[in-house]
């Protein structure tokens, strides 16, 4: 055993994670998780959110091992690792980013929102996990975004623009370029980036 | 907002953002009635000053050297040129002095830390410290400036190689070839040279009361006449400016740390630290590795602290032996067993070079046994090699090294017996994961309620009193050389506490991860058995009302740390089942006084695995979480909002929104330990060995972790933690205690 099984996420139905691969007590593999994903089930999402996370933070731990002191690791890096890890090329889900991509960023967002608070506990993760958390948090703070803050004007602009939500979280926490978005959520380009100008002025003003 | 208003809101901010500034306040001042409520949010929308297009998208790493933004701008009367190298602060670029046509080296601290006072603090202090010094084998600084938004440090330019760098090439280099450039260090004579400079170098630095704290080959740097020259006082610290420093936060390349920056224990750190770096620095161009073996920090930082460094001369036998002593002197684990001054090393490096015999001298078997004693880790390690070789062997190891450890000077306990009743005292010592180490010690009989002072080995241990009529406590002491502990023992009578506890009869198990650590990002250790004594545990954790009555009873105050929302909440408990809930915010060392007033101790990490079934249910943790699977405790800020009038205190509210007194009816039959996840943390004896805390504060581990939730639209999500750590001067607001005894005899 190792990492994960002693430090697992679960949610209220008590699913865990061993051995930092992924597991569903309930017999499904995330393939099937993610074929209920797809067909539209909030609570298998919520699943893979939470049977995403144990992966992103031994991600975390394994690239943060091999960086040198004071690297800053990206998010995006991340959630690609895990992403690569859970998928390999022969999967038939590889291609369909969708609906992993916006899980990965919400298990990211949950897992630096986590962190941001646990460091304001007394608590600590275990080392590798928590000089990549700790990186990550510095480099938003480096340039000027309060993750917490952030945190609460998505969660308000998701009461009134779920869609522009999901696609600042993609954008965020995961990292992907506008033309990745446009392609995954099926919204044109520029629209997309007319709608975005007005979103960050709006959470800028939020988080001000 | 509604999601028409946002449309509309957003509709208007495209049209908006197409104007000049004074249009828009004509835009502004003419909406139309429907839209005045849009007003504030569109004002502060266009007001927004958006700081790059990619925001909030964390810049991008690894930006290539040619597309430095820098390269080729000025700065005063600096032209930066090339990037040189890129640390944690800033870049260093070779530049041009443009009045005087001198090629020097600048270092541009990055403008996302510029602003951040604690940065530029540092910087500021490097330069500061870094410009007194004035030495043939350091790099001078020059000048520290501030330019276009930025702020600078110029400093002299050493044109080579560093010495890692030169190292490599040595290393590559055919045997019987000479070296086209730089110093051979493939001769030791050579190396001895070089260290001895940079001891001279330090020797400046120390008298000036300067620390560098990070030596390496990285930081020394070679000239084209190969003079070793160092340079980046980054981590310099002013020996007057404790204050300033990295919060005791682990700094520096961890191959090149002494023990004591890895166990980040600030108040010990001196120029001697700079010693044992530089006698790493020796031992890798001596024998082309570090001292300390590991690939993540973290393994590191344990090598250094608790892995004897390989003698040089199995590295590479061709190390002349004076040599090797001086390098094996600068790198004792113990400062006050290094050479105490830059200074005798430099001497010893020169009696070396003139063929003089020299003072560094091999450590003697008495002080090497004396570091293992300290180290319980390594004894633990020891044993069970010692026990394969065979049961004889590992007595003479493990009683050698005691009898040795006699002779200097042991800590000491005196211990007094509530009701001046006799009782019998034994001493048990612990290995690293509070487990026993050894036979019981007997120290002698308390009479009238009285054991006059007696010494007990240094290190983790438990001191048992048994009274003739069957009156048992315990008391957990970790006591290093020279200090004395006076213990008031409580013995109670284990008998009366049947029912609260639950009875274990231990055994050997197999911890799935080494038992002390957290680290779990790390290979899983060599799997092995350990074994668990017999013991009792709490079957719930310690209430409110029972924390009221031993305050009552030992006639202690709350605990001081409490905040007044808290003492208010306390005087005027809001819930009616107050006095059944768990006790919360108590740092370990009042858990254990708790304990110990009632004759018992915390449970060890592993005592508690055992009781809550992970050795012995495979699904144990499944089990856990089906008993433990409501949403209990959250301590954020979405919990203290909607605990609504409450005082704004977390540990209030939340606590009063979640937790839940430690009754869980439908237990199945023997498993009645009560909350063993999820309602509230829960500190254990067990040291956390791999993660020191800041300024040295030690950390144990805990378990039975509580939930952290977040609050959304959907629901309340929660992440659950089974173990974790906390540090020893922390009351944890989420985090209570159980007791556990030993038994046994």
């Amino acid at each position: 055993m190792q990492t994960d099984s002693l430090e697992p996420d679960t949610r209220e139905n008590g699913r865990i994670c061993h051995n930092g691969r992924m597991t569903d007590p309930r017999g499904g593999g995330v393939a099937d998780l993610l074929r209920a994903v797809e067909a539209g089930d909030a609570a298998a999402r919520d699943e893979l959110i939470a049977l995403m996370q144990p992966e992103l933070r031994a991600c975390a731990a394994r690239l943060m091992r091999d960086q040198p002191n004071g690297h800053t690791l990206q998010p995006t890096a991340l959630v690609n690792e895990a992403y690569l890890k859970l998928f390999t090329k022969d999967d038939p889900h590889f291609t369909d980013r969708r609906h992993l991509m916006a899980t990965a960023a919400t298990a990211m967002r949950q897992i630096l929102i986590d962190h941001a608070r646990r460091r304001n506990t007394n608590k600590r993760h275990a080392d590798g996990e928590r000089m990549a958390l700790e990186s990550i948090a510095l480099s938003y703070e480096g340039s000027g975004v309060d993750v917490l803050a952030m945190d609460e004007a998505l969660s308000a602009l998701m009461n009134f623009d779920p869609e522009m939500a999901k696609v600042a979280e993609l954008r965020v926490f995961a990292g992907l370029t506008f033309e990745e978005i446009s392609e995954l959520e099926g919204i044109p380009l520029r629209t997309l980036q007319r709608k975005w100008s007005a979103v960050r002025a709006w959470m800028m003003g939020k988080m001000a | 907002m509604t999601p028409e208003r946002w449309e509309r809101l957003q509709a208007l901010f495209l049209e908006a953002s197409e104007l000049d500034a004074a249009e828009r306040d004509t835009f502004l001042a003419g909406l139309g009635p429907d839209d005045e409520d849009l007003r504030d949010e569109l004002t502060r929308m266009l007001a927004v000053d958006v700081p790059s297009a990619d925001w909030p998208l964390l810049p991008s790493r690894g930006v290539a050297d040619d597309d430095d933004p820098l390269l080729g701008t000025q700065l005063g009367d600096y032209r930066l040129d090339a990037v040189l190298g890129r640390g944690g602060s800033g870049v260093v670029y070779r530049a041009t002095q443009i009045s005087k046509q001198r090629t020097v080296a600048v270092k541009v601290l990055r403008a996302d830390v510029s602003s951040k006072q604690s940065t530029y603090e540092r910087f500021k202090r490097e330069a500061l410290a870094a410009s007194r010094l004035h030495h043939p084998n350091l790099v001078r600084v020059l000048y520290l400036g501030h330019d276009e938004g930025r702020d600078y440090l110029v400093m002299d330019h050493v044109a080579g190689p560093n010495l890692r760098d030169q190292l490599r090439i040595c290393l590559a280099a055919d045997p019987g070839q000479a070296l086209v450039n730089g110093p051979d260090l493939r001769d030791p004579r050579v190396c001895a040279v070089l260290v001895r400079e940079l001891a001279r170098a330090l020797e400046h630095a120390h008298s000036e009361r300067v620390l560098h704290r990070d030596v390496k080959p990285q930081n020394v740097l070679l000239d084209a006449q190969g003079t070793a020259h160092l340079t980046d006082f980054g981590l310099a610290k002013d020996l007057e400016l404790v204050d300033l420093t990295l919060s005791g936060e682990v700094a520096g390349t961890p191959h090149y740390m002494s023990p004591e920056q890895a166990r980040a224990a600030r108040d010990r750190i001196d120029h001697r630290t700079d010693i044992y770096s530089l006698g790493a620095v020796l031992y890798e161009l001596l024998s082309g590795c570090t001292p300390s073996a590991g690939d993540t920090t973290a393994e590191v930082i344990d090598s250094i602290l608790h892995k004897p460094v390989v003698p040089l001369h199995r590295r590479n036998h061709d190390v002349p032996a004076p040599l090797a002593l001086i390098c094996m002197q600068a790198l004792r684990r113990r400062p006050e067993g290094r050479y105490q001054s830059a200074s005798e090393m430099a001497d010893d490096l020169d009696r070396f070079l003139a063929g003089e015999s020299v003072g560094a001298k091999a450590q003697s078997i008495r002080e090497r046994a004396r570091e293992r004693m300290v180290d319980r880790r390594l004894l633990v390690r020891l044993l069970p090699i010692a026990l394969f070789v065979g049961l004889l062997a590992g007595g003479l190891i493990y009683f050698g090294s005691q009898q040795v450890y006699a002779r200097s000077q042991r800590p000491r306990v005196e211990v007094l017996v509530a009701g001046g009743v006799d009782a019998r005292v034994h001493y048990l010592p612990l290995d690293a994961h509070h487990l026993a180490a050894g036979p019981e010690l007997e120290l002698g009989k308390a009479r009238n309620g009285r054991l006059a002072s007696s010494v007990v080995p240094a290190g983790a241990g438990r001191i048992l009193v048994r009274t003739e009529s069957g009156l048992f406590s315990e008391h957990y002491c970790d006591l290093q050389s020279g200090e004395e502990l006076r213990i008031t023992a409580h013995p109670t009578d284990l008998r009366a506490s049947e029912g609260e506890m639950l009875v274990f009869s231990g055994g050997e198990v197999t911890p799935p991860y080494e038992p002390g650590s957290l680290n779990f990002a790390v290979e899983p250790p060599d799997q092995r058995e350990v074994m668990v004594p017999a013991f009792a545990i709490d079957a719930r954790c310690v209430t409110n009302g029972e924390f009221q009555a031993y305050l009552d009873a030992s006639g202690r105050e709350r605990p001081e740390y409490w905040s007044p929302g808290w003492r208010a909440i306390w005087d005027d408990p809001p819930r009616a089942d107050w006095m059944e809930l768990p006790v919360v915010d108590v740092t370990v060392a009042d858990a254990m006084a708790y304990a110990e007033f009632y004759g018992k101790r915390l449970p060890t990490a592993l005592e508690f695995e055992f009781a809550r079934g992970a050795y012995q249910d495979p699904s144990w943790l499944e089990t856990l979480l089906r008993r433990s699977a409501s949403p209990d405790f959250n301590m954020f800020q979405p919990a203290v909002d909607r605990f609504g009038d409450q005082p704004r205190d977390t540990t209030g509210g939340a606590y009063l929104l979640y937790v839940r007194p430690a009754e869980e009816p439908d237990l199945p039959e023997g498993t009645r330990l009560h909350h063993a996840l999820g309602n509230v943390g829960e500190w254990t004896e067990t040291r956390a060995t791999d993660m020191p805390g800041p300024q040295g504060h030690s950390a144990r581990l805990i378990k039975a972790d509580a939930w952290y939730g977040e609050y959304s639209p959907d629901g309340v999500t929660d992440t659950l933690l089974c173990n974790g750590i906390a540090y020893d001067a922390d009351s944890p607001q989420d985090q209570g205690f159980r007791c556990a005894r030993s038994l046994g005899r």
